[in-house]
């Protein structure tokens, strides 16, 4: 497989996971904060609550 | 030499999409290629984004490409998280496309393929597209404020407060008939039934996967949970064929409505994490899958189109529901071209995710073209059916008759030729006791569906698995949509009544939780119980309820819309937003007006409950009957006013509005807009 061809799939994949949520608590990591920062466990549940506080799904 | 190579491919997209567009609304006695709708849509849509949606982000919007986003300045990794734009593309249309473009032009087919394929074509262009994308705008302007906030800081506090009552009213008439699409779709189908049964204890897993086993594992438990509902598709038929556990799944439409509203309340008292994040995970996934595969399968399969450009019922005679073309093929295709509701993502999650202002346009304008080609995809597969098994399926019994050889002859006297040996046959091969009378649109459209994917792959012998396969996945986002919409309705309630009984606000408390989600299931429970038990099948008047109801706040969105485009100076350009939201007021009052006072009982909620009053009076109904005729009585009453309710909201923004209007263009109020100040971006710098 060539090295464009990896490239690709390495970013399609990286897309996926960044659509689907699996890739948001490296995202928050990746990210300069102040104070302790949340455990995998608590910002997966804190993120479920912002996301269905208001309209996520439409008709 | 490349401009005009560029310039000569245009000129060739443009061709194509007037050619489809000629192909298909010139035809007539003869079946067209599906392939023409996808040229026209494809084409019209290329020509739109490339030329259309870049004049309103250059001159109307002026959208500034150095000016940082919320996401840029608010970043926190949690709310605000600068995102590619692909992905953020993927989020919002994942979120807009729902059950509403697919569900909507398969009743509109009832017309013909031709009025609904050009609303849902012309309306998303200049209408959708175009609200979605100045909503997405002016909440990126403004820290990715919601419809509501925006209305009060830039319209006034009355059409803020008007907005928010009228987006709760309209998720109770949208859950209740959402609800009743899927009520309709598992009506005593014991395999349909199983198989979405099964997606409860699916979702559960799931749950608890990624709370307790592998945290925020999303890939990992869809992959699962994906495995675990092909085997429930496929089981679905043991049960089915099963003479022990068949009967136990085969349900009527009072117990299955039950059922669906236990399920709300429970969805929207657990814990989020429980049910409602898990299958909304799983829907995600199939949603984007499927419509990825339809558009594949209508190439591969090219069906032929037998609806006829335009039927009789044009007239507004229809037995799907009653109603002449205007208004109400305008309303029936709500979300395929615009969808009020729409503005309400496009102020919520995804101005918080974009990185520059300039992605506005493919997220806002871009994900709505996607949406209303999806609308055309279902148009095509509801219209590739014979018309006498799409009457047959989506028309009441109340309409067609009670007995097989009496609706194959009141269709086949329409002009439509069908045996009941055709309907059986059919039924048969699906795995359904009957397809008559399986009103509410998704059945025929899985039927459809159906007939393309098995084209595509294994033939007639996996018709029923496809047919399952295709009324699960719409059964499965549309739950969805009823888990979602009951647990924000449920916040609104709470963010309503707390404002009296500060105990009511208290969203951690078991208490107030279960009480307003009582509230909140109670309302949109009951439309759905009256629909189910209403004689001319419920689809006739909730739909349209719906419709009037997602269109007026698109209205709403509109006005809006104008208003700051007035306050921004842009008064040259108003049409943009102008035009269509005069179109949009003039669909629904009429809609409204048509719903309250239109002679025809089948059309007129006032003058059914008149027909009705004058049948007891005339001592027409039987003993047997007479509580369930006072109910729909009351219910038909109940409707007018809730669609009158529905009619005086716009009319009282649109007057607050105007007054707006009229004192900022005349001088006599200074227009100050609520944007927050510019910040340059540092990605336009180079920083990173």
């Amino acid at each position: 497989m060539s090295a464009r061809v990896r490239t690709a799939l390495r970013a399609v994949w990286r897309s996926i996971r960044e659509w689907s949520g699996d890739a948001a608590y490296e995202t928050y990591l990746a990210r300069p904060g102040e104070g302790p920062r949340l455990s995998r466990e608590a910002f997966y549940l804190d993120s479920l609550r912002r996301r269905y506080r208001g309209p996520s799904r439409c008709c | 030499m490349n401009r005009l190579l560029s310039r000569l491919a245009w000129v060739v997209v443009a061709l194509a999409g007037a050619g489809g567009l000629g192909a298909i609304a010139l035809s007539r006695g003869e079946p067209v290629n599906g392939v023409f709708f996808v040229v026209a849509a494809g084409g019209t849509y290329l020509v739109a984004y490339r030329f259309y949606s870049a004049f309103i982000a250059a001159r109307v919007l002026a959208l500034d490409a150095t000016r940082a986003t919320p996401a840029e300045r608010l970043d926190d990794g949690r709310d605000f998280v600068p995102t590619n734009r692909w992905v953020v593309l993927g989020h919002h249309f994942a979120a807009i496309a729902g059950p509403g473009p697919l569900v909507g032009p398969t009743l509109a087919a009832q017309f013909g393929y031709l009025p609904g394929t050009l609303w849902l074509v012309a309306g998303a262009v200049f209408g959708g597209c175009v609200q979605d994308f100045v909503i997405l705008f002016f909440s990126l302007r403004r820290d990715g404020r919601s419809l509501g906030q925006i209305a009060r800081d830039e319209v006034g506090r009355r059409a803020g407060l008007l907005a928010m009552v009228s987006v709760l009213a309209i998720m109770v008439i949208l859950l209740a008939v959402v609800a009743l699409v899927v009520v309709n779709a598992l009506k005593h189908s014991p395999w349909g039934a199983f198989t979405l049964t099964l997606t409860i204890p699916i979702a559960l897993l799931m749950g608890v996967y990624m709370r307790y086993l592998r945290p925020g594992r999303v890939l990992e438990a869809s992959a699962i949970g994906l495995a675990l509902l092909m085997f429930a598709v496929v089981a679905g038929q043991w049960v089915a064929q099963s003479p022990a556990w068949a009967p136990v799944f085969t349900l009527g439409g009072p117990a299955l409505a039950l059922a669906v509203i236990a399920y709300g309340f429970a969805a929207s008292a657990l814990p989020v994490w429980l049910l409602l994040a898990p299958r909304d995970y799983l829907s995600a996934f199939i949603k984007v899958g499927v419509v990825l595969a339809l558009a594949a399968g209508i190439l591969l399969v090219r069906p032929e189109v037998r609806m006829p450009a335009l039927t009789r019922f044009v007239d507004g005679s229809g037995p799907v529901f009653a109603g002449a073309i205007f208004p109400f093929c305008f309303i029936t295709i709500a979300c395929g071209a615009i969808s009020g509701f729409h503005a309400l993502i496009a102020s919520g999650t995804t101005p918080k995710l974009l990185m520059r202002e300039s992605d506005a346009r493919l997220v806002g304008y871009g994900s709505m073209l996607m949406e209303s080609f999806v609308g055309v995809m279902a148009m095509v597969a509801a219209c590739a059916l014979e018309p006498g098994v799409f009457f047959a399926i989506n028309s009441p019994a109340g309409i067609v008759g009670a007995t097989a050889d009496q609706a194959a002859a009141t269709i086949s006297g329409w002009g439509f030729p069908l045996e009941a040996a055709t309907m059986e046959r059919l039924a048969t091969s699906v795995g359904e006791e009957t397809l008559w009378n399986r009103t509410g649109g998704a059945p025929s459209l899985a039927v459809g569906m159906a007939h393309i994917f098995s084209g595509t792959i294994g033939g007639e012998r996996l018709l029923g698995i496809w047919y399952h396969f295709a009324i699960m996945f719409e059964a499965l986002f549309i739950l969805t949509v009823l888990d979602a919409g009951t647990r924000v309705g449920r916040f609104m309630v709470q963010e309503l009544a707390g404002r009296y009984l500060p105990a009511i606000a208290r969203t951690g408390s078991w208490t107030s939780t279960l009480v307003t989600s009582g509230v909140i299931v109670g309302a949109w429970g009951y439309f759905l119980y009256q629909g189910v038990l209403d004689p001319l099948g419920g689809i006739n008047s909730l739909w349209p309820l719906f419709g009037i109801a997602n269109q007026i706040l698109a209205s709403v969105a509109l006005v809006v819309a104008t208003t700051i485009l007035i306050k921004m100076g842009r008064t040259r350009y108003l049409w943009v937003t102008l035009v269509p939201m005069a179109w949009l007021v003039t669909v629904t009052l009429t809609g409204a007006g048509q719903k309250l006072f239109h002679e025809n009982p089948r059309i007129g909620f006032l003058s059914q409950a008149r027909a009705l009053e004058a049948r007891i009076a005339e001592g027409g109904v039987p003993e047997a009957k007479l509580a369930e005729t006072r109910h729909v009585i009351f219910n038909n009453r109940l409707n007018a006013g809730v669609t009158a309710f529905f009619a005086l909201l716009v009319v009282l923004l649109l007057a607050e509005a105007a007054f707006e209007w009229y004192r900022i263009l005349t001088g006599r109020r200074t227009a100050t807009l609520s944007e927050t100040p510019y910040v340059r971006t540092r990605w336009a710098e180079g920083e990173s």
